[in-house]
């Protein structure tokens, strides 16, 4: 088993270490869901949005719809949401999309002697959708594989399209411990222009999840980014905890790492999933620089089947 | 069940230096591109011409004083807008003396990317938005910018950035 797994590392290191840019998907700089944010990243989270983290989806259900919805920024509104189905194979199939629309830019031309910028009356927006389809198998007793493919649309105000690979991997190490791999955009992951092109960043992350004590669990994972952007550093982690006080209630909070511009910042996030009945409601919040978007908050809803 | 711990121990910690390393042998490999992009960070030498104040002479903007009457009237504007691969120009007019501003500019996640703290004339002011000035080109997405006078808002105002050729 030792073997097989690091077979796999060293054959999805191979794979992620391509050439790549930093073409922005709102899903893979966010996070999918209000539990996602909570936990700062990682891919040990419920719902089918899970398929965007890790393609290795496990879930106790047949069907699964769960959907996400934010207004993360003045005028910028994200909605993420799938829907799982899983086959008398055992073979989960997902299929999901990110929309993200931020609307009321003004077009702007220059006049007068100091040729001063000045709105020419009309706007345009920006419109982003992110769609993807995503299978996962049981291949042996405790490991799961999935693989996706992703289509990106930059609708405006260019038209742009491109497509990556995502593959992901979960291994039960013991009755209540997991062990993830993710690797996103790879193969072709250009998102093509009319004259120019942007290449999705390929990601290889690695995590754990890990009960620590009675309640508390512990699922740390590190993100490894391959891109052409000089970053400070090529890695970014994540810490959360996880605590069940009752067994349909989580509590979490996470201390984790995003990129701003070329340098790192260390976020703090908060969050909590209240399951009833295969319905569970979360909640998360952050917060950002941005004056009118200091406090983020985010709630997402999962229908389990 | 030990091993598996060992493993992934081992995992974390050495798969960072392993993408690193990595990322160094590319580096080397292919010096001329990294020789290119040093080329054009040193040969950058100020910003476009247009007319009013451009923010080129950092020398004679740092001399000026600020008035304490200084405002600014009307809104920020960036232009171009759309921003074609990244490189747009923040305009805004300055009365009654020169003024103390913080630029700031955010991405779309609230996070900020950039800031600039200078004295701007009386006039029409530009401040740039381009590869030169950032270090890298911004990608496609929403950003966000603020004019803050003594720490209050003054003006703000929004840009997105697409590709392709003018």
């Amino acid at each position: 088993m030792i073997k097989k797994i690091a077979f796999l590392v060293s054959w999805l290191i191979f794979f992620v270490y391509i050439s790549a840019s930093d073409y922005q998907l709102i899903s893979q700089t966010l996070g999918v869901s209000a539990e996602h944010i909570s936990l700062g990243s990682g891919m040990f989270i419920t719902g089918s949005n899970s398929m965007f983290s890790n393609d290795a989806y496990i879930s106790n259900y047949n069907q699964t719809i769960d959907i996400f919805a934010t207004q993360l920024m003045p005028d910028h509104t994200i909605i993420i949401g799938s829907v799982s189905y899983k086959l008398p194979t055992k073979t989960r199939i997902s299929a999901g999309s990110s929309i993200s629309v931020n609307t009321g830019f003004d077009i702007t031309t220059q006049s007068g002697i100091d040729n001063e910028h000045i709105p020419t009356g009309e706007t345009y927006n920006m419109s982003k959708y992110h769609y993807k389809v995503s299978v996962s198998q049981s291949v042996f007793q405790h490991m799961y594989l999935g693989s996706g493919i992703n289509i990106i649309h930059q609708k405006s105000p260019a038209k742009g399209t491109g497509y990556s690979m995502d593959f992901g991997f979960k291994y039960f190490i013991n009755t209540t411990g997991l062990l993830g791999i993710a690797v996103r955009n790879i193969l072709s992951k250009d998102v093509n222009y009319a004259n120019s092109r942007e290449t999705l960043p390929s990601v290889i992350e690695l995590g754990l999840y890990q009960p620590i004590y009675k309640n508390i669990i512990f699922s740390p994972s590190i993100m490894a980014i391959q891109s052409d952007q000089e970053y400070e550093v090529n890695y970014l982690y994540s810490l959360p905890i996880i605590i069940k006080p009752i067994e349909t209630l989580r509590l979490m909070g996470s201390v984790s790492q995003k990129y701003a511009g070329l340098k790192t910042k260390t976020y703090f996030n908060f969050g909590t999933q209240l399951t009833l009945n295969g319905l569970s409601i979360s909640y998360a919040y952050r917060k950002t620089d941005y004056t009118d978007a200091r406090n983020q908050h985010f709630i997402s809803l999962q229908i389990n089947i | 069940m030990n091993n598996v711990f060992i493993t992934l121990t081992l995992t974390l910690f050495l798969l960072p230096k392993v993408i690193d390393a990595s990322i160094a042998v590319s580096l080397l490999i292919n010096s001329p591109f990294l020789m290119t992009i040093q080329t054009k960070r040193s040969s950058y030498v100020g910003f476009d011409s247009f007319g009013g104040n451009n923010m080129i002479a950092d020398y004679a903007v740092d001399a000026l004083v600020a008035s304490k009457t200084a405002r600014i009237t009307g809104k920020a504007y960036a232009y171009p807008s759309p921003a074609l691969n990244g490189n747009t120009s923040i305009g805004f007019r300055v009365n009654d003396g020169p003024i103390d501003i913080l630029f700031e500019l955010y991405d779309e996640l609230g996070q900020k990317i950039y800031s600039l703290n200078n004295i701007f004339p009386v006039g029409y002011n530009r401040i740039p938005i381009n590869t030169n000035i950032l270090g890298y080109e911004l990608p496609v997405g929403s950003y966000y910018f603020l004019l803050l006078q003594n720490s209050e808002i003054v003006t703000k105002g929004k840009f997105g950035v697409t590709k392709g050729t003018s």
